[in-house]
This record gives structure tokens, C-alpha cells and sequence, in this order.
């Protein structure tokens, strides 16, 4: 800022709000006292039309280059105060607001001559801070209007089409060598008729929508921020992409590690496929789930549900041993009664099971000792994390939680987001969801990227935090501290040094205290600001 | 008249200040002897700023920030945890009474726990007195 601060300051008396507690003509004229400030003056309310127009018009006249506005909060009256300043002709971050209204007249009713002192030795803290600000400049970055989907499976296969249907050019990165993920293994299967109802409309809209699909590929590394990403992939090509969606799935517990001689929903949906009608089949709920730090994997107990209906169609008898039925889905009580009628039948066992001979083997809490002709057992296997996660999560910096799967931003408020804008995250890779969830997410997530790739250009807050690289000496202490990855140490011409991505920053403020060198600053909070109002407040008669 | 303590109030814009401002919109009274100072986020707050209002004559210094697993930047908050807790420590060895700084998770619901906390605070204040009257200082 060009020449010495000529700090204005107006006091509003918010009608009576303030004016009615606190002695406003005593902080005008205490703050008339303060160095570096030139104007003073009242207002009936600050925020009012014409008492924006006249400040405007003082801030010209007085060739004011700092404002202080002591009246009520910056979390509600800041930016129309920023927007005078702006009309004013000057940086509108130069600004300070001082809250004498919910600070000092509402609070303090009973002592005003209290309450007129915290005012005005408010105002000086105020005033000290305004005297260091400096201006600040919002950037605007171009969204590159392409999205990049990691995984190919269902939920990646309805993001995609979903982004490529709206207009926005769209890839997905396979890991394996075809579309379809765990629905394709059981469309294949032949049995789950809505596996191939859905995955055949998948496939044919990320075709019909013209979504770029590469397969035997994995993202390398990941670059960039919200609205300009680039992502080099593992056979050496580079793509940019305005947002990302992982969808990397999950995976089946194996059947066989947890239970001698069983086979998995998916190796039975196999054997049914092939026109196999056993006679006694036994199925075995929450295996390699609900143990530990595993949680229910939610769609097992309905997938047997389903395959036990099918073996009762075929004449074979069938049995379910459970610890809990979960069976929430919408439609799913109703199957759950159907099944009931079809006679199959339910055993509650939380113990070991023994399967040898053609006879399983287990204690019921509620039927004793039992033993069921068996021919085949089936173990209803839960969804563990997918092995492609922990990677994922270490290039793109995003959590996970402590089963392994990926960790959104918030349950409710961010369901499908990160805490890093502009990666979202949908299916089975968050926690094990059915088929309908997974399709629900795809298109939520897509939704939310749309809502960046949609806009052509994304503004950046300046109230970030800026490394000093003359002072930096690549400690790494920022990098390891900041949970949104924007501060990064590189190498810069030759030399290791810290920047911040201003695109990811959040403006916290949390590096500029572990930096050893003091090489970074937090914009709008320097630590100078600070320390100049501590200084304000408590220096004078300290 | 009787001796008023000096207290700033650090504050995270999203949490504390806030609650703060809840409190002023609720018409909560309290004592009038805190001064706010906004920063966004608890973990923006240096230990050594907190030493420096020590040392120019704060009788007591507050860090308010958001409750753990709320805060606006993930993490700041615990990050902030860990500093004040150091810089407590360090008071300690000043022969500086620890329980002039407070930590305390105040949310921007809590209007009510915000005008309570500063009442409550400046009250123990009181009790200890000015700041060079602790019992081991130098």
C-alpha cells in the first residue's frame, strides 16, 4: 500500500442498540486519539443505505486507505462493509470490523461505563490490526470442464454416464481389463437378473454418452486443485480434470479362509447359474464382518435371502444360520416374509460351526444343539475395503476411517465429499452398500461435480496462507501439518522449498505456527496484526 | 473501585466467536472484562502470542475454539490442544499460575456456555489477583 495508513473509523450507534448502553461520542473520541487515524465519526446505522454512501464518499474525500467499522459482527455485516470499500475505489480487504454490539452494549446492559471502556479499547485493537493490513486480491482459476472417475464398477459406471450425459467430457480408469466390477462377476454368473438389467444400462450409456474408458490402468500421481487437476496414469498418459471421483469398490471376504469347506454368495450364484438344484443347502451370515473393527456390510443377509428363495423354487430345502437379520432395504421385510412362506428356515448361531459329512453342526441360543443335512454351505461373505484404497489415499491425501474404507467430509452434511474440494467419493469404497445405494451415490457424486465443472471460472479466497521462500528452509513441517494438502515442498530452480497451493488452502492458519523458520504468514491474521493488538490492548498501561 | 483482570479471548471465527456473538443476540450479561481477539481457527493461535500478552500484563489469556471432530479446518483445534498444553508448561516455569490460560471448546450454539465461561474465568481471576501475585513468581 502506497503512502502511510490514513485509518478512518466509524462508530455505529445501531439505533439504540449500542448507542442506548455504550457512550459512542466517548469512543469517537477516544478513537480520534489513536496514531495514524484521521477521521472519526458516528452513525446512526452504519449499515444503512445512506450511511454506506457517505462513507464511500469520506473514504474519497479523506483519502482514507484503512477502515475501521465498530459496530456488530463480521460473520454478518463484513462483506457489505467490504463492498463500500470496494465502491470506495480501495482494496476491500482493507477493512477491520470491531464488534461493539453483541460484544460489549447487549452483554454488558448493566455497567455502560464497562461496557464504553471494552468499546473503546476494542476499537484501539481494531485500529491497530487495520493500520498493518495490506491489500488482498481474489484470483479467479479456469475449472477445466473434464472429470476423471477411478474405478470402473457400478457406482464409477453411473458417475460416469451421469457427468457425460450433462456435456462434460468424462474418462474412467479401470484397474482390471474390463468394466463392471463385482456386478460383473455376478451378471456372469447368470442368476442375479437385476445385475444384468443394470449393468447392460450402464454400459450402454457411458457408450451412448461417449465416456473415454481405459482399462489395465491406475492413477500414478495427482496434481493440481479443484477445477485443474492432472492426473498421470500408469501406461505414461497425462489427463486434466476439473474434479475426480473415486469409486475403487470394495472387495468379497474370502469364503474358504473363514469357513472350512464353504463357498462364497457369489461362487453359489455360479453353481446356480449352471442349472444346479441341491437338495440341502446352509447358509452362514457376517462372515469375516462384525468382528472388531469390521461393521455390518449391510446387502449379505438379503443376497441370501434371495439365492435361499431360488434353491426353495428349485425343490431343495434351505437354511439360514444368523447373528442378526438386517434386512432395511425397502422391499426387503416383504422377501424377508415371502421366504418365510416358502419354508425357509431361520437359526440364530453365534457360535462355532462344524460342517463334516453332510451335516453342519451348530448350538442355537433358541433351538439347542443342532445338525442339518448340508450338501452345500454357503457363506454369506461381507465387503472388505478395496486393496487400491490405502494408494488412493496416500496420492490423492484423502482419509480414510479405521476399517480402510475411504472417509467422507461429513455423514450428512457432505455425504459423497471430501475435505479437499473437487474429489468426490461414491459405493462401496465409502462403506459396503447394496446395489441401489451404489447407484444413488454415482449420481450424487456426479451432481456435486457438476456443480464445480458447470462454472467456468472458481474464485480463491486471498485469505490464504503465503511461504516467504527466502526464509523457507523445506523443513516440512507445514506439509506434514495441513490436512488439505496444500503445502507442498519442491523443488523451485534448484532449491527446496515449501509453497501453498492457494487453490487448496483454507486460510487456517495452523502452519504459520509450526513453521520454525516463521517463513509463513497467514493472510488477514499475520502474526504482526496479532501482536500489534495485543500490543494495542494491553501495552499502554499494561 | 475495585481491580478489574485484564483477559484476551482468543477466538476461532466459526466456534467460539460465534458463540460469542450468540451470546450477544441472546442478551447473555457477563463480565465485561474479555476482550475478544478473532483468528479462523484455534490452531492460527502461537503459543508465543499467548506468552507475549503474559508479558505485557494479561492477568489471564483464553483460547476458544471449536469442539473436537467440529472444527472448520478438521484438525486445528487438537493441533491448538497440544500448543496451549506446551505453552501452559512454560507459564509454569515462569512461576505463572497454569489456570490463567484456558483452553476451552465453546460452539456457535453455545451462547449460554460462551457468557458462563468468561463470567466463570474472570471470577477465578479475581481470586488469584493481578498477575504478578502468584505464589512462586520470581
Amino acid at each position: 500500500m502506497k503512502g502511510a495508513p490514513r485509518i478512518g473509523v466509524f462508530v455505529c450507534r445501531c439505533g439504540t442498540n449500542i448507542a442506548s448502553v455504550v457512550d459512542v461520542p466517548s469512543v469517537v473520541s477516544s478513537a480520534k486519539s489513536l496514531g495514524k487515524v484521521v477521521h472519526v465519526e458516528e452513525n446512526l446505522f452504519s449499515c444503512s443505505e445512506s450511511a454506506l454512501e457517505e462513507i464511500a464518499r469520506t473514504i474519497r474525500r479523506e483519502c482514507l486507505n484503512r477502515v475501521v467499522v465498530a459496530a456488530c459482527s463480521p460473520r454478518t455485516h463484513e462483506p457489505i462493509f467490504q463492498d463500500t470499500l470496494a465502491k470506495a475505489g480501495i482494496n476491500p480487504y482493507l477493512l477491520e470490523m470491531v464488534n461493539i454490539r453483541d460484544q460489549c452494549s447487549w452483554v454488558h446492559k448493566a455497567d455502560p461505563v464497562e461496557a464504553t471502556r471494552k468499546a473503546s479499547e476494542l476499537v484501539r485493537m481494531g485500529v491497530a490490526k487495520a493500520s498493518l493490513l495490506e491489500p488482498l486480491e481474489v484470483s479467479a482459476v479456469p475449472v477445466e470442464r473434464k472429470a476423471v472417475v477411478v474405478g470402473g464398477g457400478t457406482a464409477g459406471l453411473r458417475a460416469a454416464a451421469d457427468l457425460a450425459s450433462m456435456g462434460f467430457e468424462t474418462s474412467i480408469i479401470e484397474k482390471s481389463d474390463r468394466l463392471g466390477g463385482t456386478l460383473l462377476s455376478y451378471r456372469e454368473a447368470g442368476v442375479d437378473l437385476e445385475s444384468k438389467a443394470v449393468l447392460g444400462n450402464l454400459i450402454r450409456s457411458i457408450e451412448d454418452n461417449g465416456v473415454v474408458v481405459r482399462t489395465g490402468c491406475t492413477v500414478e500421481s495427482v496434481e493440481g486443485s479443484v477445477g485443474s487437476f492432472k492426473v498421470l496414469l500408469s501406461n505414461g498418459e497425462s489427463l486434466v480434470a476439473g474434479a475426480i471421483i473415486l469409486t475403487p469398490g470394495g472387495s468379497a471376504v474370502a469364503a474358504s479362509q473363514e469357513v472350512e469347506r464353504a463357498i462364497s454368495s457369489l461362487d453359489f450364484d455360479r453353481m446356480l447359474g449352471g442349472g444346479s438344484s441341491p437338495s440341502h443347502v446352509s447358509f452362514i451370515q457376517c462372515v469375516g464382518v462384525r468382528n472388531g473393527d469390521r461393521g455390518c456390510s449391510r446387502f449379505c443377509c438379503l443376497k441370501s435371502l434371495l439365492q435361499a428363495l431360488e434353491v426353495r423354487r428349485r425343490g431343495g430345502e434351505a437354511s439360514i444360520l444368523y447373528r442378526d437379520l438386517m434386512f432395511y432395504q425397502r422391499g426387503a421385510e416383504e422377501l424377508y416374509r415371502e421366504a418365510c412362506e416358502a419354508g425357509v428356515r431361520f437359526f440364530r448361531c453365534d457360535g462355532p460351526i462344524v460342517f463334516k459329512g453332510g451335516r453342519l453342526r451348530f448350538s442355537s441360543p433358541i433351538d439347542g444343539e443342532m445338525s442339518l443335512r448340508t450338501d452345500v454351505l454357503v457363506a454369506g461373505v461381507g465387503i472388505v475395503p478395496s486393496d487400491s484404497i490405502p494408494e488412493l489415499s496416500r496420492i490423492l491425501k484423502v482419509p480414510m476411517s479405521s476399517e480402510g474404507f475411504f472417509l467422507e467430509k461429513h455423514p450428512k452434511l457432505a455425504p459423497v465429499e471430501f475435505a479437499t474440494d473437487g474429489i468426490f467419493v461414491a459405493g462401496c469404497a465409502q462403506y459396503p452398500c447394496d446395489l441401489r445405494e451404489t447407484l444413488m451415490q454415482g449420481s450424487a457424486a456426479a451432481a456435486k461435480a457438476a456443480s464445480i465443472l458447470s462454472r467456468k471460472m472458481l474464485q480463491t479466497s486471498p485469505l490464504v496462507c503465503v511461504v516467504d521462500e527466502e526464509r523457507c528452509r523445506a523443513c516440512g513441517e507445514c506439509e506434514a501439518i495441513c490436512k488439505f494438502g496444500a503445502a507442498r515442498v519442491s523443488v523451485e530452480s534448484g532449491r527446496k522449498v515449501s509453497r501453498i497451493n492457494p487453490a487448496l488452502c483454507k486460510g487456517c492458519g495452523t502452519c504459520a505456527v509450526s513453521c520454525p523458520s516463521n517463513a509463513i504468514e497467514a493472510r488477514g491474521f499475520t502474526g504482526r496484526q496479532i501482536d500489534e493488538a495485543i500490543a494495542a490492548l494491553l501495552g499502554g498501561t499494561g | 473501585m475495585s481491580w478489574s483482570p485484564r483477559i484476551v479471548a482468543f477466538c476461532c471465527n466459526w466456534c467460539a466467536y460465534a458463540g460469542a456473538d450468540l451470546a450477544g443476540i441472546s442478551r447473555k450479561q457477563y463480565s465485561p472484562d474479555t476482550r475478544i481477539l478473532r483468528v479462523m481457527c484455534s490452531g492460527r493461535v502461537d503459543p508465543a502470542m499467548v506468552l507475549r500478552c503474559f508479558e505485557q500484563g494479561a492477568d489471564g489469556v483464553m483460547v476458544l475454539g471449536c469442539h473436537p471432530g467440529d472444527c472448520h479446518y478438521l484438525s486445528g483445534n487438537e493441533v491448538a490442544e497440544g500448543r496451549i498444553e506446551s505453552a501452559g508448561e512454560t507459564l509454569s516455569l515462569l512461576g505463572i499460575d497454569r489456570r490463567r490460560l484456558l483452553l476451552k471448546w465453546i460452539s456457535a450454539s453455545e451462547g449460554d456456555l460462551f457468557a458462563r465461561t468468561a463470567s466463570e474465568f474472570a471470577a477465578m481471576l479475581r481470586e488469584l489477583g493481578p498477575l504478578g501475585g502468584d505464589s512462586n513468581s520470581s
